[in-house]
């Protein structure tokens, strides 16, 4: 059961994941890159974002089903809620 | 729980199988589909009117979003740290780090109020157009779950190293609120992403 | 060291299961009476015109009368249910009826009865004779009630956060009411706080027939009655056998 969760990480190497993503995110919001691929990427790297979040600061695990089920299926659809709207707009 | 096995090196969650208050992840869930309505009722409104939607983002400060997110962030690292320092049994360093992450995550309440400030001293309010209606809407619910989050820190603070409270109930609870915490800082990771960087063409 | 004082008296809990089962009964009754003879499942967006609004009272009076006055007969049921939760809180506290958040248990469900019970008078005068009122009157009355039902929301957010602290304080190793419920009835609690910002909307999600402030928020407090009459009724057996 316990098997195939990796140790945690330290915190402050997520912290600086965290902030790099959200730095990255306002850059291209910034003008950088296409409108498209900049509105994309800020939704993905805040799915990232999240993930960790749920993982390493929330501590949920793979071992802990189904929480981690739930809590991946509301980011999957928070994403294409995200996502979809933007595309089809 | 004997004096030996409370101060044993004890492994994260043991005895329990989630990480914190089963019922307290049910209020969390519950919460967060919520704000997925919301996110898919924003969505569908941007999809009606994207000029509109457009205008008024470009109108948004993205320095006050920045700022917010990694306030959030930071304090959100001090309550992780504080989580873990409780599962080692180590109470002073884990009411230390929750004080840190008290103390990192108050500017965003001066930062907010900075930002609706600025937006309503321009005329810009609730019924301005329909994204502003839900930026501060939305915004606002959050701001409550924050202050909320705050209430729980304190209380957190006050009992960390509290005699008379069994250990594993003392990490339930830090690990509870840690989990409400945490979702506080990644419902406004969504909104940024939503309300500040989605730029259209 | 928890007391519980044991009700072993047959009609007593006879009384509770029967008070228990208003509950679900008052939710069938209001959807049907207030919430479909009444044009309130959903309702009127407020952008109707009134005379679309007026033109409907007219022509559905006495549904409306009929529905009106069969919702506030049965408005006290949702009181009566409200105490005999109460009586499960105070064994799941182990505390007596006079316990302060009992008490609240119980005054939220009385205080929930009243603001049933007056905006549906608000309807029924609306069908009482609208063949003579202006439209903009019907129109205004139909406002009134539901400006009332729905900013009265924390009357209701009293016996919810009361219920929902009460059963968390439940000592035992399986709570008489699981505690995934007690925070589920804090959870509409707070839900019911975007209410507040429906008068400022004529149309969209925060309107009174919108997504948000109709359809989630009369949803999630509406399942929450019969779920918790379930528990309540298995609870009044645990508590028979001394659990």
């Amino acid at each position: 059961m316990t098997g195939t969760d990796k140790p945690l990480m330290p915190v402050w190497v997520i912290w600086f994941a965290l902030v790099g993503a959200s730095v990255a995110g306002f850059v291209l919001a910034e003008g950088f890159g296409t409108a498209h691929a900049a509105a994309s990427a800020a939704v993905l790297l805040a799915a990232v974002k999240i993930h960790l979040i749920f993982g390493q600061y929330m501590e949920v695990r793979w071992r802990h089903q189904p929480l981690r089920t739930l809590l991946a299926a509301w980011l999957a659809v928070v994403s294409l809620i995200l996502l979809g709207g933007y595309w089809l707009a | 729980m004997t004096a030996d096995t409370a101060n044993a090196p004890r492994q994260p969650h043991e005895g329990h199988d989630i990480p914190g208050d089963s019922g307290v992840w049910f209020f969390i869930i519950a919460d967060m589909c919520a704000f997925a309505v919301f996110f898919l009722v924003f969505m569908a409104g941007r999809a009606q009117a994207p000029q509109v939607y457009e205008t008024s983002r470009t109108m948004l400060d993205l320095r006050f979003g920045l700022a917010n997110t990694l306030i959030l962030l930071t304090s959100g690292a001090f309550m992780a740290q504080a989580a873990r320092e409780a599962q080692k049994a180590q109470w002073q360093r884990a009411r230390l780090m929750m004080i840190a992450t008290l103390v990192t995550g108050l500017p965003f309440g001066v930062s907010k109020a900075m930002e609706w400030q600025a937006k309503l001293a321009h005329g810009v309010g609730l019924t301005t157009n329909e994204f502003f209606t839900y930026y501060f809407i939305f915004t606002g619910v959050h701001f409550l779950h924050f202050v909320i989050g705050i209430v729980v820190l304190l209380v957190l603070i006050g009992m960390a190293e509290k005699p008379g409270v069994a250990e594993d109930k003392r990490l339930r609870w830090i690990e509870s609120g840690g989990a409400y915490w945490h979702m506080v800082d990644l419902l406004w990771i969504v909104l940024f992403a939503m309300l500040y960087l989605m730029r259209a063409a | 060291m928890m007391t519980v004082t044991q009700e072993t008296t047959i009609p007593d809990t006879r009384y509770w299961r029967f008070c228990a089962w208003m509950g679900p009964l008052f939710v069938a009754v209001f959807y049907v009476c207030w919430g479909l003879l009444g044009h309130n499942f959903p309702p009127f967006p407020p952008e109707t015109p009134a005379a679309e609004v007026a033109g409907w009272f007219r022509e559905n009076a006495n549904g409306v009368r009929l529905g009106m006055v069969i919702a506030m007969t049965f408005a006290p049921a949702y009181g009566v249910w409200g105490y005999a939760l109460a009586k499960v809180l105070e064994r799941s506290m182990g505390v007596g009826s006079d316990n302060l958040i009992v008490q609240l248990a119980r005054l939220g469900a009385a205080w929930t009865t009243i603001t049933i019970l007056v905006p549906t008078s608000f309807w029924l005068t609306a069908a009482f004779r609208p063949e003579t009122l202006p439209d903009w009157m019907i129109e205004m009355l139909y406002d009134m009630a539901w400006l009332l039902i729905d900013l009265a929301y924390a009357v209701t957010s009293v016996q919810l956060f009361a219920l929902g602290i009460g059963f968390l304080a439940d000592k035992r190793s399986k709570p008489l009411i699981p505690k995934w419920l007690a925070w589920y009835g804090i959870w509409v609690g707070f839900m019911f706080v975007l209410e507040c910002v429906m008068p400022y909307f004529r149309n969209g999600a925060f309107a009174r027939s919108g997504i948000l402030n109709f359809w989630i928020e009369f949803i999630i407090w509406m399942a929450w009655v019969p779920v918790l009459t379930i528990y309540a009724i298995k609870a009044t057996g645990r508590i028979e056998r001394g659990e």
